[in-house]
């Protein structure tokens, strides 16, 4: 046996050993992270869903009212819209949260 | 002889290291592996959370017609024609550009006495659809009954 291979084979064995815990360690931050957000991003989308339930029950109750909510957005306005010869105007609201992307919600609101 | 109790692990210095350290390897790749799991179950649940919330995005925009509608309509009742002698079912669409492909088929029916029902039906191009169906008392102004949804 040649002085110095058993060094060489435990450098080798650390590093092989070293490439199996970072994957190890990354699998472990990916799905931690997956799991925190989760969390956050459910939150968030229930929190948006709330808004616009609450808005819209305040509008079922009360037609007076339109979205003041800092998450709700005026989109377009101005529409028309053609029901068998009734016409009102019309137009459309975003709520949309910044915590999670994708999460938005539209409503209709009736416009003088 | 100092070693000669522990022949064994004399003849492999390594071992008893070796061991702990496959050992401890085996428990980390369990540990992940449940971890793993648990991240893809969650992914999994998100994927069908958002397959959800384009039906509830729809239940909202046709909540909200529909209500745009009655707000529309209460001002001036009569405008709609309807009357016990004569019901009306008027149809319209209303293409949603700004929701993405979503379009709103509105029906208002009845005759008005006092009932009128005011239907709307939103879709996607996902073949997704809600219809969202509002009673409404033409005498006392008020939404009396609401049905479909999720």
């Amino acid at each position: 046996m040649r002085r110095g291979s058993l060094f060489v084979e435990v450098l080798i064995s650390i590093v092989v050993f070293l490439i199996g815990m970072m994957a190890l360690a990354s699998v472990m931050t990916f799905s931690l992270y997956s799991v925190t957000c989760s969390g956050i991003y459910l939150k968030a989308d229930q929190e948006l869903a709330n808004k616009v339930e609450t808005y819209m029950l305040t509008r079922v109750i009360s037609h007076d009212v339109t979205p003041s909510d800092p998450l709700a957005s005026l989109v377009s306005s101005n529409k028309t819209a053609n029901i068998g010869g009734f016409s009102f105007n019309y137009s459309v609201y975003r709520y949309k949260t910044p915590d999670k992307y994708g999460s938005r919600y539209y409503i209709l609101q009736h416009e003088e | 002889m100092i070693c000669k109790a522990k022949v064994r692990i004399c003849k492999r210095p390594g071992a008893a290291l070796l061991i702990t350290v496959l050992v401890a390897f085996l428990m980390l790749s369990v540990l992940t592996m449940v971890v793993f799991n648990i991240a893809m179950n969650i992914s999994h649940v998100e994927r069908w959370q958002t397959a959800h919330y384009e039906k509830t995005r729809l239940v909202y925009l046709a909540r909200s017609a529909v209500n745009a509608v009655i707000e529309a309509a209460s001002d001036d009742i009569a405008s709609l024609g309807a009357s016990s002698s004569t019901p009306i079912n008027k149809q319209g669409t209303i293409p949603i550009t700004d929701a993405g492909a979503v379009s709103l088929d509105i029906v208002i029916s009845g005759d008005a006495s006092p009932y009128l029902i005011f239907r709307a039906k939103a879709y996607n191009a996902s073949d997704q659809s809600v219809t969202v169906t509002a009673k409404y008392d033409t005498d006392t102004k008020k939404i009396i009954k609401w049905s479909g949804g999720l």
